[in-house]
């Protein structure tokens, strides 16, 4: 093989596979050292390595979301330290207005050298359970300025030539509620960097810097041809959707989210111009993170499998017009921002569904639920701080029924185990479960609803809620019915029970149970096609009622739980006329 | 006279290895696998050993087994018709899992599906809080109410898991004696008894495994039990377990989760016991069939152990070494990489102009292209016959005749046109994406976990395995490769060597600064006391057992724990600082760094019963002599050496005890080839493994 043509197809596959087994072993290493619930039950956290320029060469198995916000993080980085970089540099930042996403993520990133030449980049994004600000885990839906939020760190040196900078650890250390935890799960971000560091390096010696300059950028453009020729192959057109938050984060309304979506050529183009203006609360988006959501809805549209590289993003323009509530200036608040995320995500997808209708699922539950409990634990032994990370079901797909309880498609959460949860705070998780007829009918129905509930075993309780969807539900397509909606429900001991909204900020007394239902998935498909059998299996499983295997999808069963199969026929005949 | 006899079954073959203990004489016999019955190809291939080394039924003193009976239930779905039983108001624990995904970008996924379909999943009114108090008694009357449903259901098998039962069994046993009495001869798996573990999905889903397989493994330990006894052979019949070490039938058939690695754990066993006799403590093994390569680490002797590992994942997702999907075990497993590299693994060009190589393989039917069964999608085998490295009229000794025109016009066709490669360019490319796959294998099991390959020995064996080997030390940088005789049935010797074994466990959530040194004491005596008796009720004499204890630590606030081996002797609080700085030093190694100005805790204390069986001896080859003479000689193709090479061919069984040759050469032996590359040196041992090194003689 010679050495100058521009794909080595051999050498290009092994550099590549290399690259992405050291972003996964710098995700291994976080998940392994963090700190928080959040980080290492959660998993809310992320890995990428870059190439010398700054463009993403690998990405870990780990959220979306982080993963294309890293881009814009990456010019700021650049643009402020890019001639200033030494080996053993290391820099933090998590400001949403210096290339961040919103307060909670922090962002560590390490320059990589050979020698004395760059060779490319370390990063990761975790997501911390508090980072100091007007109330405990910081984000909160009615905050109303990012000055409220925590502290804000533009992108700084963490470590000079390999040495801390002892400033930004004690400012840090002097600002956030549980330094252990913030400092702790930044040591594992540092040590991912330096796991990665170490690899990079090795790859380095063996094909050289320029070598392997050449063989990151190949694989950058490999990974754009095969997106560009897959685009190519879908209709041209244009399509819009319009998709709804249930609040601007402090009181019911509905706040709008409109994508429009044009496929052209081998180009796609997002426009979210039209969205809602900024929100008095803190659901403001960047710029950055609605390009993530953007890549995220059209990576997930793909049929080719493609390296996880910043080609991807090349064939993809994203409108946002300043002030609103997809692209956020100062002094806006943006930690509880997520949820526009997810949304924005929906409406890009129910754009896309237009276009290429057999490519794209039906709406899952909306975003993952936050909930922070946080009070004095009453052993007297310190505040606490429990990030509860609820996370969601899938919409059906064209092909399946959604997944009855899984991350949603942009983010990569786990469940905390009820377990972990008990053992560490003063909480009492009392149910977990899926709840019947909650997915939207369909030829495919979605997933089923999740719900959890909590009993405080404290005297005062603070307790911040961001969820959604309790007014507009996940939607289904092709004639398919929308999830069921999300619902909160305080019920104090003697048993009153009170519905609280969607996004809240509030203290709890000692006793009380927090409900929480999130909403179901979207069908996919006209539920009078559904194979009578599936819907008789859903109903042995009790995850749809006889009731509505009737009134939802036109089957009739028999009291031995066998389908009437001339009944339904008649039924479902009957309703299509 | 006596004997000991390992009988190993794999997809295609089954191997059958049998040891003379006084002289050590292995002899070993290979039949076809039959998937249908396992038991038929078991007794077949004991018969034809029996008869080959002509040695009577009754002498064998007992029979080892390595089998893939249980996972293959579990991916095959042949599992019991199975009830599950948990807390009220969790009932969907199973259904939910953990809630992530293997891929990121995947919009396609499908969630495994429970192993107990949800109308099977049923609540009993009762719940422990989180230091096992009981918050809620346990309503006997809800057990009663399930175990009637389960027994309407016609369950064959029950699972049950409460919350916090890993610190408190007493309600769960409770469960266990109701549905006893309820349902009569239905086996009732406890999660206080199979894995008693924090964190309540892992421990569901081992149990649920546990009770999912029992009915089947039961069923089959019988039927091999009695068709050996019908043979004759009255001698125990013993199971490789996951971790390395063998239990009886009888626990096996209780217990049966703790052999769902049998098979692959064969190998890692014989390679590290190989290794101590050789005097090289520090291994890779590597082992590469037809389908998968699996590499494992060996590290003073001791084969890594790890607890997070998940039956029927998805390759490669996976964090932290922790799989997001398939079905969770929390039992210890032999720390293997596994990867979807095997000679069967089918090449192929991507949309966008790049060669790829698997997931998807050939596997036995059709096979390769050069197999002439019908495959006509070129892989890995079929590359290394057309680089001359496989003797087309030498596989498996020259029973499959191989298609090198074919193999040729396959990778001509659909490879090297389109890549615009010439085709042995093309060829020589699968095998270097296959090598650079199984080197970052080997990266996974050796640098992820803090360790350098370079301080390693590499044993390779499977019948591609020494295709391979030499390549992948050398990428690795490792300087010393081994190739044990018979590399293509020397898992199941791995079978003979291995000592019996019981693991068990305790949780224990203490600070180390409140740490009670008693109570810790008295936990590990208790856990030796009941692992003692049940090994010697399995006939083992007291002195041949051990303990090994260890304790799962953290620094307060982390999730994961590290496994960390106690000093010697009755622990009394004074081995603590020792404790501690093997925590921190071994965080250090796996992390890159340590705290030790934190605080740390523990968390459960393991303990290993070990009843030691004596190593057989190695037999050291007939004959002596330095001089290798080559039996033929060949064209075959050397990236290195710029293209085909004249290369000496020779015959593995002819090669003396001391014999040295330098590459480029091949040795053909009946169940594998061994390729040495250029500038490597072949040293034949005492014992005729062969040892290769860097440089020439």
């Amino acid at each position: 093989m010679s050495e100058n043509t521009t794909i080595d197809p051999v050498t290009m596959q092994i550099v590549g596979n290399a690259l992405a087994s050291i972003a996964d072993e710098m995700a291994t290493t976080i998940f392994r050292t963090a700190h928080s619930t959040v980080v290492r039950d959660g998993m809310d956290f992320s890995a990428a390595l870059c190439d010398a320029r700054g463009e993403t060469v690998a990405q870990a198995v780990t959220v979306p979301f982080h993963l294309g916000s890293v881009p814009v993080a990456m010019d700021h980085l650049l643009a402020k330290w890019g001639d200033k970089l030494r080996p053993g540099d290391v820099f933090v930042m998590n400001d949403p207005f210096d290339g961040g996403i919103h307060l909670q993520d922090i962002f560590i990133f390490r320059p990589v050298f050979y020698e004395e030449t760059l060779i490319g980049f370390a990063t990761t994004t975790a997501h911390h359970g508090d980072v100091g600000g007007r109330l405990p885990g910081s984000a909160a839906c009615d905050n109303t300025e990012i000055f409220q939020e925590g502290i804000r760190l533009p992108w700084l040196r963490l470590f000079d030539r390999g040495e801390p900078v002892e400033a930004v650890f004690e400012v840090i250390k002097a600002n956030v509620r549980i330094p252990r935890m913030t400092l702790g799960d930044m040591s594992a971000q540092i040590a991912a960097t330096t796991v990665a560091e170490r690899a990079l390096q090795e790859l380095a010696a063996r094909y050289g810097v320029d070598g392997l300059a050449n063989l990151m950028n190949g694989l950058i453009e490999h990974t754009e041809k095969l997106v560009r020729q897959e685009i190519a192959a879908w209709p041209d057109g244009t399509a819009s959707f319009t998709d709804y938050l249930d609040s601007d984060g402090i009181e019911r309304r509905d706040v709008k989210i409109h994508a429009t979506v044009t496929i052209h050529g081998d180009e796609v183009t997002a426009d979210l111009t039209e969205s809602a203006p900024m929100v008095r609360g803190s659901l403001n988006s960047t710029r950055s993170f609605v390009q993530a959501c953007v890549y995220q809805a059209v990576r997930a549209a793909l049929e080719v499998e493609v390296p996880n590289t910043s080609g991807a993003f090349r064939p993809i323009t994203i409108l946002t017009k300043p002030g609103t509530i997809a692209h956020v200036v100062m002094p806006g608040a943006s930690s509880m921002r997520g949820v526009t995320g997810f949304r924005v995500l929906d409406a890009v997808q129910g754009a896309i569904a237009q276009l290429i209708p057999t490519r794209v699922g039906a709406a899952g539950e909306g975003g993952n639920t936050l909930a922070v409990f946080g009070a004095e634990r009453p052993d007297g032994t310190g505040r606490y701080i429990f990030y509860e990370l609820v996370v969601g079901t899938w919409g059906a797909t064209p092909r399946n029924d959604g997944n009855d309880g899984l991350t949603n498609p942009a983010s990569l959460a786990a469940n905390i185990p009820v377990e972990v949860a008990e053992s560490e705070f003063p909480i009492f998780v009392e149910s977990y479960g899926l709840i019947p007829d909650s997915g939207g009918a369909g030829q495919y129905r979605g997933g089923l609803a999740i719900q959890r509930s909590w009993r405080c075993l404290t005297p005062e309780t603070s307790l911040i809620v961001r969820s959604d969807r309790a007014a507009h539900p996940p939607y289904g397509l092709q004639g398919g019915m929308p999830g069921s909606l999300s619902s909160n429900t305080l019920v104090s001991p003697d048993g009153t029970e009170t519905r609280l909204p969607s996004m809240f900020s509030m203290t709890i007394g000692d006793g009380d149970t927090y409900i929480h239902h999130m909403a179901g998935g979207g069908g996919w498909g006209n539920p009078l096609d559904r194979d009578p059998q599936d819907v008789l299996d859903d109903v042995i499983d009790g995850k749809v009622s006889r009731h509505a295997a009737f009134t939802d999808y036109g089957v009739i069963l028999h009291d031995d739980l066998t389908v009437d199969t001339d009944g339904t026929t008649k039924e479902r005949d009957g309703r299509r006329n | 006279m006596s004997v000991r006899l390992a009988i190993d079954i794999g997809g295609t073959f089954t191997d059958a290895t049998l040891i003379d203990e006084e002289t050590g004489k292995v002899s070993i016999a290979k039949v076809l696998s039959t998937p249908f019955d396992p038991s038929v190809g078991f007794m077949a291939a004991t018969e034809r050993i029996l008869t080959d080394s002509g040695v009577l039924a009754g002498d064998v003193r007992f029979v080892v087994h390595g089998t893939t009976v249980a996972t293959n239930a579990i991916i095959e779905g042949k599992v019991a018709r199975g009830g599950f039983i948990t807390t009220d108001g969790f009932r969907d624990l199973l259904e939910i899992a953990r809630q992530t995904r293997p891929s990121l970008y995947d919009t396609q996924f499908e969630k495994t599906p429970p192993l107990v379909p949800r109308d099977r999943a049923l609540t009993v009114i009762e719940r422990l809080g989180p230091g096992g108090e009981v918050l809620k008694p346990l309503d006997d009357a809800s057990v009663r109410e399930a175990a009637a449903r389960l027994r309407a259901e016609g369950v064959e098998a029950v699972a049950v898991c409460l919350l916090h039962a890993y610190i408190n069994p007493a309600h769960e046993k409770r469960v266990g004696e109701i549905l006893a009495e309820e349902l009569p001869g239905i086996p009732i798996s406890l999660s206080s008894e199979v894995a008693p573990e924090f964190r309540e999905y892992l421990r569901a889903s081992t149990t649920v495994i546990n009770s999912a397989i029992r009915p089947v493994v039961g069923r089959y330990l019988e039927n091999i039990e009695k068709r050996l006894a019908e043979a004759g052979v009255t001698a125990e019949l013993l199971v490789m377990q996951s971790s390395g070490g063998v239990f009886t039938s009888g626990a096996a058939a209780r217990k049966p989760v703790f052999m769902v690695e049998s098979g692959p754990a064969a190998g890692v066993i014989a390679s590290a016991n190989l290794g101590s006799q050789l005097g090289y403590p520090d291994i890779l093994s590597f082992d590469m069939g037809g389908t998968t390569a699996k590499v494992g680490l060996i590290q003073k002797g001791s084969p890594s152990i790890t607890k997070d590992y998940s039956v029927g994942s998805h390759a490669g997702g996976a964090v932290g070494g922790q799989s997001l999907s398939g079905y969770p075990v929390r039992t210890p497993v032999i720390d293997l990489v596994e990867i979807g590299a095997g000679g069967g693994s089918i090449a192929w060009v991507d949309s966008g102009g790049l060669l790829r190589v698997g997931p998807r393989s050939a596997g036995a039917d059709p096979g390769p292209v050069c197999y002439r069964r019908g495959g006509t999608d070129p892989t890995v085998t079929d590359a290394n016959v057309v680089l001359g490295r496989l003797n087309p009229t030498y596989f498996l000794g020259g029973e499959i005749g191989l298609d090198i025109e074919g193999a040729r016009n396959a990778i001509q066709e659909k490879l090297a046109g389109p890549l615009g490669l010439d085709v042995l360019e093309a060829a020589n490319g699968i095998v270097e994406i296959a090598n650079a796959a199984m080197v970052n294998a080997l990266h996974l099991i050796s640098v992820q976990r803090g360790y350098d390959p370079r301080d390693f020995v590499l044993v390779a064996f499977g019948g591609a395995g020494p295709v391979h080997a030499n390549a992948l030390a050398r990428d690795a940088e490792m300087p010393t490769l081994l190739i044990p005789a018979s590399p293509g049935i020397f898992s199941a010797t791995g079978l003979l060597g291995t000592d019996l074994k019981r693991d068990a466990s305790a949780t224990l959530m203490r600070r180390f600064d409140e740490l009670n040194a008693p109570e810790i004491e008295e936990s590990f005596r208790a856990l030796e006391e009941a692992g003692a008796a049940e090994l010697a009720s399995e006939g083992m004499p007291r002195e041949q057992i051990a303990f090994i204890r260890q304790i799962d630590m953290r620094y307060v606030g982390q999730s994961y724990e590290l496994t960390i081996p106690l000093p010697q002797g009755a622990f009394d609080g004074s081995q603590t600082p020792e404790l501690l700085a093997r925590f921190h030093a071994e965080h250090d190694r796996t992390y890159g760094f340590a705290a030790p100005a934190e605080a740390t805790e523990c968390v459960s204390l393991r303990l290993t019963t070990v009843g030691k069986i004596a190593k057989p001896p190695l037999r050291p080859l007939d004959e002596t002599g330095i001089t290798a003479t080559p039996k033929e000689h060949r064209q075959v193709y050397f990236a290195e050496a710029g293209g085909f090479v004249e290369t000496p061919i020779y015959d593995r069984y002819r090669l003396t005890a001391g014999a040295v040759f330098d590459g480029p050469a091949i040795v053909e032996e009946f169940d594998s080839t061994i390729v040495v590359h250029p500038h490597y040196t072949v040293t034949v041992d005492t014992y005729g493994n062969l040892i290769i090194r860097k440089g020439n003689s």
